[in-house]
């Protein structure tokens, strides 16, 4: 069936976007893109995520476009970055070297380097902060240079390194997983083709980085409550920055010769499963999934690398083992898009369905009737 | 001698004016009609590619606004990539690229070698300072005794 084209919403659509406007207008306050990214700095980040695209100013006006949707800026985000051009590719950016702003281990206690909370709710209690409610720029700033100076006094003399050893490499080095080669397979671009199965490891990964936040966390709790491999161990989260880099389009040359662009942050995490050997005298060994995400987004990533070892294990029996159903469901825009599509005018379809189910009633009520004057006439010949 | 990625990181990281100065220090040699655009700042993307450590491949992180300028400076053409929106940076970082580019800009990346040098210890000074702010959240773990 076809669809037929109607008119008569212009006017409609025309006031409802002046509404829309009129509403923001009257409701909210003029904040800057700054403020959003300053106040709302982890919005900003899932945004930027699950939009694949680092621009936190244009993340934060997507969010006061978005009246703070962040289906609606992911939106934004993506149709924008479609219009511009995309000529480079950075220089394949090695983890290791993050500038780490926190990063702490589930399954060693000592490891090297520590283990360093960061900037963390971890530990918090989840109480309403009603002072917040009433804070002003002068407590701000006053409260800004209490921390700078308590921060002077408790770091003081401290050693600091901006880079740690990776938590993992120790587990490396005694055999218990497996030496990693350095695989320079040039990755297959989700962006630039459409998903086919069983899809690369390189799509797999960047689907799952630039999926929607809440959809690839469920997902992940799902697999770990049994809809997929056993419990993991986080081995190493890290969060920071990562320098980004461009080889000269022509010239020749390694690291050193590269432009440096800038720093994105990044979460990373590496989660530890139990293996089973593929030969009966393998015996157990220890599995790796791997979780890489935009900004920062802790659970996500832990919930990406949960979804990494589900996808390697590739057991249809679960559903997130099954690449297709976990692939094709976490992107944001794919899924708001289609799901809202359903309210907007579908009357023929509609006009379609009912008729069908007149038409079983046409059938019910003409079999009654059948059956009715049956009756009569057996009742009639009795009488006769 | 300072290589480029060094050189890009000062001018990026470390202070704006920086290479505004090293532009102007061009222009009084060459003369401001010296740089020719070749391609005016614009924005771009650029793809981040990222070596998973799982298994060891690479994959695409993302992408990353970015604002890209081409300029030519005599027979040399320097290329100013810059994350964001920033356009002046953009150029500046074109200028500073052709200026030093080959025998001839020898002579000024030797002048401002020094200068970029400080630059770097600056920015390397405040990532150690973050680095020592992180440190004081460091866990320092204890045993409880058992009791007996």
């Amino acid at each position: 069936m076809g669809y037929v084209a109607v008119r008569g919403g212009g006017k409609a659509i025309e006031e409802s976007l002046k509404l829309l406007e009129y509403e923001r207008v009257s409701t909210s306050s003029p904040w800057s893109t700054d403020e959003i990214e300053g106040t709302f700095p982890e919005l900003v980040d899932q945004v930027m995520g699950e939009a694949s695209l680092y621009a936190p100013r244009l993340a934060a006006l997507a969010l006061k476009q978005a009246q703070g949707s962040p289906d609606e800026a992911v939106f934004l985000l993506r149709a924008f970055r479609s219009a511009l051009e995309r000529p480079y590719v950075s220089r394949p950016v090695d983890t290791g070297e993050m500038r780490v702003a926190r990063r702490v281990s589930a399954a060693f206690k000592d490891v090297p380097g520590g283990q360093l909370l960061g900037a963390t709710r971890d530990y918090s209690h989840r109480l309403l902060a009603f002072d917040l409610e009433t804070e002003g720029p002068e407590e701000l700033a006053e409260k800004r240079a209490e921390l700078a100076e308590h921060f002077d006094e408790a770091s003081a003399g401290a050693g600091a390194s901006a880079t740690l050893p990776r938590v993992l490499d120790y587990l490396r080095a005694q055999g218990l997983v497996s030496p990693v080669a350095p695989d320079d397979a040039e990755p297959v671009d989700a962006t630039m083709v459409p998903l086919t199965f069983p899809a690369p490891r390189s799509v797999r990964l960047q689907t799952l980085a630039r999926g929607m936040t809440q959809a690839v966390e469920a997902l992940g709790y799902a697999a770990i409550r049994g809809f997929g491999p056993a419990h993991p161990t986080v081995g190493e989260l890290r969060q920071g920055r990562v320098a980004v880099a461009v080889d000269h389009p022509l010239e020749p040359g390694g690291a050193d010769n590269a432009y440096y662009l800038g720093s994105v942050p990044v979460t990373e995490v590496e989660s530890v499963f139990m293996s089973e050997g593929d030969g009966a005298e393998d015996g157990l060994s220890l599995a790796i999934g791997y979780g890489c995400v935009l900004g920062r987004a802790e659970t996500k990533s832990i919930a990406m690398s949960v979804l990494d070892r589900c996808l390697e294990l590739g057991d249809k029996r679960y559903p997130t083992e099954d690449e297709e159903f976990v692939l094709y469901h976490v992107d944001g825009v794919e899924a708001t898009g289609f799901i809202s599509h359903l309210k907007l005018p579908h009357y023929v379809t509609f006009q379609s369905k009912l008729s069908s189910v007149r038409g079983t009633h046409d059938h019910d009520i003409d079999q009654e009737a059948a059956a009715a004057l049956e009756a009569k006439e057996a009742t009639d010949a009795a009488a006769l | 001698m300072l290589k480029r990625y060094e050189r890009t990181r000062a001018l990026v990281e470390g202070d704006s004016t920086l290479a505004r100065a090293i532009v102007r220090d061009v222009e009084d040699e060459l003369g401001v009609g010296a740089v020719a655009v070749l391609d005016e700042p614009r924005e771009e993307l650029v793809m981040v590619k990222v070596r998973e450590t799982a298994h060891g491949g690479l994959f695409y992180l993302g992408e990353a606004l970015m604002t890209s300028c081409r300029v030519r400076l005599g027979e040399a053409v320097g290329l100013g990539m810059v994350l964001g929106s920033d356009r002046c940076r953009a150029y500046e970082l074109a200028v500073v690229d052709a200026a030093f580019a080959g025998a001839t800009g020898e002579h000024r990346a030797a002048r401002w070698e020094e200068r970029l040098g400080e630059e770097l210890e600056r920015i390397e000074a405040r990532e150690v300072e973050d680095a020592r702010r992180n440190a004081a959240t460091k866990v320092d773990f204890s045993t409880m005794k058992v009791e007996s």
